[in-house]
């Protein structure tokens, strides 16, 4: 409950409103949109969603945490000189890589019962499909966190969008491997261990960073 | 003087080294009197952040002792707890707003009082609509917000890097004020340490001075004690140059001369024709560091 | 209490004089409390050791005493006493008179006649 709190009081009210409301509804619109324009594209649209996600959380890390690596911001002697500051820090880094996987499934999931409720039939084999759809959120998301730990050394918003952009390059990446024939399992599996341990690195490297502040450059 | 009632130290260094390129930090010995304000006087360059950093606990890598509060403590979440620092640099994250600050300073010190914080704002007309930005507040209004956060908590001693620096000259009467009352509020029991170049606008809350040079500390003193180790004299140009020699510091010019005098060389100035007075806390400074530089040069 | 800033006379020395009016002049009474070191410093402006610096001058003077933890008292002023402060004050200006008078040359006759025309003049 607490690291909760600790992660809202990192957000402001505009941050809250696009990322935890007008972001995942905006995705679930274009995915609606985009298979009714389109006719019969569910398949396509749901794998563009991880794209779009992928740009906007890797753009919108810049006011929550935008330039936190960076030399001269890792001092943040606000938290340094309180008790508790290091540790509200650590929560607020982790908790928003879970609302991150948390948005992201969410969104797929009611992307597919949506096609479901139309009775789009998108993958002949269950098991295959699930894979592949946990594959994809797998990849968005770790690909996420990775461009996310390179954009926060820069503070400012293009530089947060050029690592959205090589975010778009590896998630690319990512799906080409998934639509090759071969084991949707195995790369299931390989993207979770990815996604956890980009998770780990994402944030020791943080605070790493921000402790490093306590010492000399 | 004083002896009486000077209480104990709030902080206590000893063999304190702390080394940059070109720059080093040492300081053998030195208390911070508990219950008065104590401010560090020094050039640009003279140590004087180094040392409130390795006090506030953002600079760990030092060698020495640093204890706190009558050397019961040394840095630890306790200490942290009744320390309250303002800093320059960077402070805050600039995307953060003052209701981001407030709520975190609510999670992560366990005495913090909202209520008193708004009014601080208030008083202190510091402009912090819930969207405003930290990076969009003027170096005064930063200096405020960050002021109020840490008189909003129940702490013992302050730590304040350049406080008066960025403040207009009203602010800066205000922030007198605060730590006036700061020290009422504790009756001996709280402290202050500031660093300041505005020697003048703070010379009426400062008890104890602490001047820097080049990483060390060259002279520090109550303030009224201070008063009477040196005496400023003036007297005529002819007899400048037999001064010079006596005098701690000295300023010639063609209409006589100006300086400061150690109390106890004051006899070796007989037969001169001098005026005598009691020397501001900015004279003093500025003399001492002077001194010092010059001394610099000798070597 | 008022506090004049540039008159060249010490903030600490105008607030014992003050202080010590207050006491001779039976305004502050036996056992009454000086107000606060760190209060006083507040309301003046001043530091905290400015004030306490006249506070101590007091004490040497025995006129308060400093009770631990509790501030300054105004001591039994008996009155043996207060006329050996008043007559180490009148010795003071004296001697002030007369230092200024050799600077200005004048003879020991000329500084008694000018003395006793001061003392004249009153009524």
């Amino acid at each position: 409950m607490k690291a909760i709190k600790g992660y809202l009081a990192f957000t402001s009210y505009i941050y809250r409103i696009v990322m935890f409301g007008v972001l995942p509804l905006a995705l679930i619109a274009l995915y609606v949109l985009g298979t009714v324009v389109m006719g019969n594209a569910a398949l396509i649209m749901i794998f563009i969603i991880p794209f779009v996600a992928v740009m906007v959380e890797v753009a919108a890390d810049t006011w929550m945490f935008g330039g936190i690596q960076r030399k001269d911001a890792a001092k943040m002697d606000f938290l340094k000189t309180s008790s508790g500051g290091m540790g509200l820090l650590q929560d607020a880094l982790v908790m928003d890589l879970a609302r991150r996987l948390l948005s992201l499934s969410g969104v797929m999931v009611i992307c597919l019962l949506v096609s479901a409720v139309e009775g789009v039939e998108m993958f002949k084999d269950t098991a295959e499909g699930a894979g592949i759809i946990v594959s994809l959120i797998l990849s968005a998301y770790a690909v996420s966190v990775l461009c996310t730990l390179l954009s926060r050394f820069g503070a400012m918003f293009w530089q947060s969008l050029m690592a959205g952009y090589l975010g778009l390059f590896i998630e690319a990446m990512c799906v080409w491997l998934l639509v090759l024939p071969g084991h949707p399992l195995v790369l299931c599996c390989i993207y979770g261990v990815l996604a956890l341990g980009v998770s780990v690195l994402a944030v020791r490297f943080a605070m790493k960073k921000v402790r490093g502040g306590y010492y000399d450059e | 003087m004083s002896n009486l009632f000077q209480t104990g130290n709030v902080v206590e260094i000893t063999d304190l080294k702390k080394k940059y390129k070109g720059f080093e930090l040492s300081v053998p010995r030195l208390q911070i009197p508990k219950g008065f304000a104590t401010a560090l006087i020094g050039e640009n360059g003279a140590g004087k952040t180094t040392l409130l950093n390795i006090l506030a606990g953002i600079r760990l890598d030092y060698k020495g002792d640093v204890t706190y509060f009558d050397s019961q403590e040394k840095l630890c979440p306790e200490v942290q707890e009744k320390m309250g620092y303002v800093g320059t640099g960077s402070y805050f994250l600039p995307q953060w707003t003052a209701r981001q600050v407030t709520e975190m300073s609510k999670l992560m010190i366990e005495k913090f009082h909202e209520d008193v914080f708004w009014k601080l704002c208030d008083e202190l007309s510091i402009p912090v609509e819930a969207t405003r930005n930290i990076r969009k507040l003027s170096a005064g209004n930063c200096m405020k917000l960050m002021l109020a956060l840490v008189l909003a908590r129940d702490t013992e001693f302050l730590v304040l890097d350049e406080p008066a620096s960025p403040l207009d000259p009203l602010m800066r009467d205000k922030l007198c004020d605060m730590i006036r009352g700061y020290l009422e509020e504790g009756d001996g029991g709280k402290s202050v340490f500031f660093s300041t170049h505005n020697i003048s606008d703070m010379e009426n809350v400062t008890d104890y001075a602490i001047i820097m040079e080049h990483g060390s500390v060259v002279e520090e003193g109550f303030v009224e004690e201070l008063k009477e180790k040196y005496i400023l004299v003036k007297g005529e140009a002819a007899d400048a140059d037999a001064a010079g020699g006596i005098l701690f510091s000295i300023t010639k010019g063609s209409y006589g001369f100006e300086g400061i005098c150690l109390a106890e060389n004051l006899d070796k100035l007989a037969g001169m024709d001098i005026s005598k007075e009691t020397p501001t806390l900015y004279q003093i400074s500025v003399a001492v560091m002077k001194a010092n530089t010059q001394l610099k040069f000798v070597h | 209490m008022k506090l004049l800033q540039n008159s060249g006379v010490p903030i600490y020395q105008q607030i014992s004089d003050q202080l010590r009016a207050d006491i001779l002049g039976g305004k502050l009474k036996e056992g009454d409390y000086l107000p606060s070191i760190r209060g006083l410093a507040k309301d003046l402006k001043i530091s905290v050791i400015t004030t306490m610096k006249a506070y101590e001058q007091l004490e040497a003077e025995g006129l308060v005493t400093a009770a631990q933890g509790k501030g300054f008292y105004v001591n039994a002023q008996d009155s043996e006493m207060l006329k050996e402060q008043h007559l180490r004050r009148v010795e003071e200006a004296l001697s002030e008179a007369i230092h200024a008078a050799e600077i200005a040359g004048m003879s020991d006759e000329e500084l008694l006649a000018t003395l006793r025309t001061l003392l004249n003049m009153r009524t």
